[in-house]
């Protein structure tokens, strides 16, 4: 892991955890894009944005990569009230589709998208299928 | 069909118009190019030279308009299931439907999602269902070969009319627009389009109240000759 | 000389929609892109997908960690061992599993083998959208079955093998399998990758459809979050073989193949070197395999310690990332598939305007498409 990455990551009141390949740190909202926009001008590259139900939280993942090997991940919490995050599409373009699959299956929406819209599930679909209150139907055999 | 044997000159044959419709029909099936998921990559291995479809008569079509059988291989999600339908009513009568692999008979592996349908016989009429996961490409080919015992027994005069096919149970997620093209309604059947009046297949595509025969294609074609006569 | 429109009709404005797809037989699946187009150009390509989608993610939370292999071979079925490889690696990361090296061994040879039978349907696909319908399909399927045959026999199945186990594989290769795969790929393949060298990068027309076509370069595609193949053609070596060596790849010699080109030709002879490396890697993993144990021992019903990972694969299409989340019980908490393609086919709306219509499935083929790892 570069320093200057590390100290980026400071400036924004946070730090890494963990070791090697998956490290990760833990931002507020509020520092979200900042965080991401000054890691993007220090040279790291996109992997992946996606997020996991935490039961009362969304925690949104951006992994990114320290090229040429190293990865690790940037987190925001987001509550189940208020399920809104700033968009990183114009500092990462291929996050926009990222951002849209994060909506589509956890319902979190992204401020600043520039096409807010079910990606993958069609248009009529009312549901959010990876949050914990989804439950899939049980089989009846 | 049969040499006549007492025939003035050699080589002639004697035959019924039927039996020489279903006996062509049957030697050139031409399914529909729409590879879904995994099974046709199987699909396409089966019209490569090693298993050659060709030999049976069996040759892809690009366009729906020019084939009459849909292998459908591999889960209906419920995004594409509308689009299926359309291709399928887009081919000309008589058209059959080989359902291949488990996703396209049950919904297999993926049955418990919440985005798959439980097997593609929920919106088209399936005539063959071939197991596996994917199935072998000799599977497919004993399939298609079971479809062409299935077309070569079957009675298709006057069956060449195109015809719109509305599943018994539309998928309740579609949309108002979807429900409305196929007819929002609980009644299977078909409008016929060549025989009936104009408004009558406006009617069809747009509602459920639509003359719609009750128990498939065959049987109202059988009358349906009878009134031209009259 | 007949000058085609291109910039459509003169002082006008208007441009067409046409939508390609889902159902169209040069899109490889259920992809639909929005066109919009000005006489023959492109203006504006929006890639519509999901018509695949079979909620697999939420499907891996229903299951245990061993009974999810099932679903990582439907993931991207061209290359179903590399998927299988990634979760495995992802989950043996989490548990803290170590793998017995000659399982180490052995998941590398399959993985490159799948790398070789998915760069051949690609190849299969891309000719057959520009035009040579028939012959290289035809061709590309003689290797392809040969391996496929080398799958069934060693995994009982020609294309779900379900055969990688997290901490090891199901079943062990006879060592007669292995000496006839070694004397097929020393001596027949390298004259089948002679054919597909000459039927594609050697001929005269294909090269006409292809060169100079979406010529694009490393830091554009790198702000479009473009991996693999399609990558390297543009002159970047990385490759996660190389750099981050999972498997035995770094006991092996191997050259990381790129070309500075950056366009379509380039991504094609990218991958036909591709398939060359491949085929020289498993010969080698072939003549060093150790003997021992292909299993380690793990509970029945495995449980990983609470956390999360991530792993980055090199697939045939390019970095494959899994990301699993564990509570601690025998299901996963989460399980995500960054799809290569997925973010490949993102940059489609930037790579497509101001290409012909012709021009944009060749660009397409580019990236080697798989819509059941996309839309999962």
């Amino acid at each position: 892991m570069r320093s200057d990455l590390v100290g980026i990551l400071s400036i924004h009141g946070t730090a890494l955890h963990g070791l090697g390949f998956d490290a990760r740190a833990v931002v507020t909202r509020e520092a979200w894009r900042d965080c991401a926009a000054d890691l993007q001008m220090a040279g790291a590259r996109f992997f992946d944005i996606t997020a996991i139900d935490r039961g009362d939280s969304v925690e949104v993942i951006l992994v990114l990569i320290d090229p040429p090997a190293t990865h690790f991940s940037l987190r925001a919490s987001c509550p189940n009230e208020d399920l809104r995050l700033d968009t990183l599409s114009d500092i990462f373009p291929p996050a926009e589709w990222g951002e849209r699959e994060v909506f589509d299956l956890f319902g979190v929406e992204f401020d600043g998208n520039p096409d807010m819209t079910r990606i993958l599930q069609p248009e009529s679909s009312t549901i959010f299928p990876l949050r914990r209150s989804f439950v899939l139907e049980q089989r009846p055999w | 069909m049969g040499l006549v044997d007492d025939a003035e000159q050699p080589g002639f044959v004697t035959t019924t118009l039927d039996k020489l419709l279903r006996w062509g029909r049957s030697r050139s099936m031409w399914p529909v190019n729409a590879g879904i998921a995994c099974c046709s990559l199987e699909m396409m291995t089966t019209g490569a030279a090693r298993y050659d479809f060709d030999r049976f008569g069996i040759m892809f079509r690009s366009s729906p308009r020019q084939a009459d059988v849909m292998i459908v291989p591999g889960p209906i999600t419920k995004k594409m299931a509308p689009i299926v339908l359309r291709v399928y009513n887009q081919m000309a009568e008589p058209r059959w439907v080989i359902a291949m692999g488990s996703c396209a008979i049950s919904g297999g592996t993926f049955v418990d999602s919440y985005n798959v349908l439980p097997g593609c016989d929920t919106i088209l009429p399936v005539d063959v269902y071939i197991p596996g996961c994917p199935p072998r490409p000799e599977a497919l080919l004993y399939g298609c070969l079971q479809l062409r015992k299935l077309i070569s027994e079957t009675s298709m005069i006057g069956s060449s009319r195109k015809t719109l096919y509305v599943p018994p149970v539309l998928p309740p997620e579609w949309s108002a627009e979807l429900l409305a093209e196929y007819g929002a309604g609980d009644q299977p059947g078909y409008a016929d389009v060549t025989t009936s009046a104009p408004e009558v297949v406006e009617a069809a595509y747009h509602s459920a109240d639509a003359p719609v025969a009750a128990d498939g294609p065959a049987a109202p074609d059988v009358q349906e000759a009878g009134d031209d006569e009259v | 000389m007949v000058n085609f429109a291109r910039g459509g009709v003169e002082g006008s404005t208007e441009t067409m929609l046409v939508n390609i797809g889902p159902q169209h037989p040069s899109t490889h699946g259920v992809l639909h892109i929005m066109t919009e187009l000005a006489g023959e150009t492109v203006v504006t390509a929006k890639p519509v997908i999901g018509y695949l989608h079979r909620g697999i993610e939420k499907l891996a939370e229903q299951r245990t960690w061993q009974q999810n292999l099932v679903l990582c071979d439907r993931l991207d079925y061209v290359a179903q061992f590399s998927n299988e490889w990634a979760y495995c690696r992802a989950v043996e990361k989490l548990a803290g599993i170590s793998v017995p090296e000659r399982a180490e061994y052995l998941r590398t040879l399959l993985g490159e083998l799948n790398r070789i039978t998915s760069h051949l349907i690609w190849y299969a696909g891309v000719t057959m959208d520009i035009g040579a319908l028939g012959t290289p399909f035809i061709y590309a399927w003689v290797a392809r079955e040969k391996i496929f045959d080398f799958y069934e026999n060693v995994t009982g199945a020609r294309m779900m093998p379900n055969w990688m186990r997290i901490g090891g594989v199901r079943c062990d290769i006879d060592a007669a399998l292995l000496a006839d795969m070694r004397e097929f790929l020393v001596s027949d393949f390298p004259k089948e990758c002679d054919v597909y060298e000459a039927l594609l990068t050697g001929n005269e027309i294909v090269v006409s459809r292809m060169k100079g076509v979406g010529a694009f370069t490393v830091e554009e595609l790198t702000d479009w979050g473009v991996t693999g193949p399609a990558l390297r053609a543009s002159g970047s070596p990385l490759d996660l073989r190389r750099d981050a060596p999972y498997g035995v790849y770094d006991k092996l010699d191997f050259e990381v193949c790129s070309d500075g080109a950056g366009d379509s030709l380039a991504r094609a002879r990218v991958r036909l070197r591709e398939i060359r490396e491949s085929a020289k890697m498993c010969v080698q993993i072939i003549d060093m395999l150790p003997e021992g144990e292909i299993q380690t021992k793990i509970p029945r019903a495995l449980k990983p310690p609470e956390g999360d990972v991530c792993v980055r694969t090199e697939s045939p299409r390019g970095e494959l990332g899994i990301l699993v989340a564990s509570d601690g019980s025998a299901k996963p908490l989460r399980f995500r598939v960054r799809s290569p393609i997925f973010y490949n086919l993102s940059a489609m709306p930037h790579m497509l305007p101001g290409h012909l219509l012709a021009d944009m499935l060749v660009i397409f083929g580019g990236i080697d498409t798989s819509m059941g790892e996309i839309d999962r």
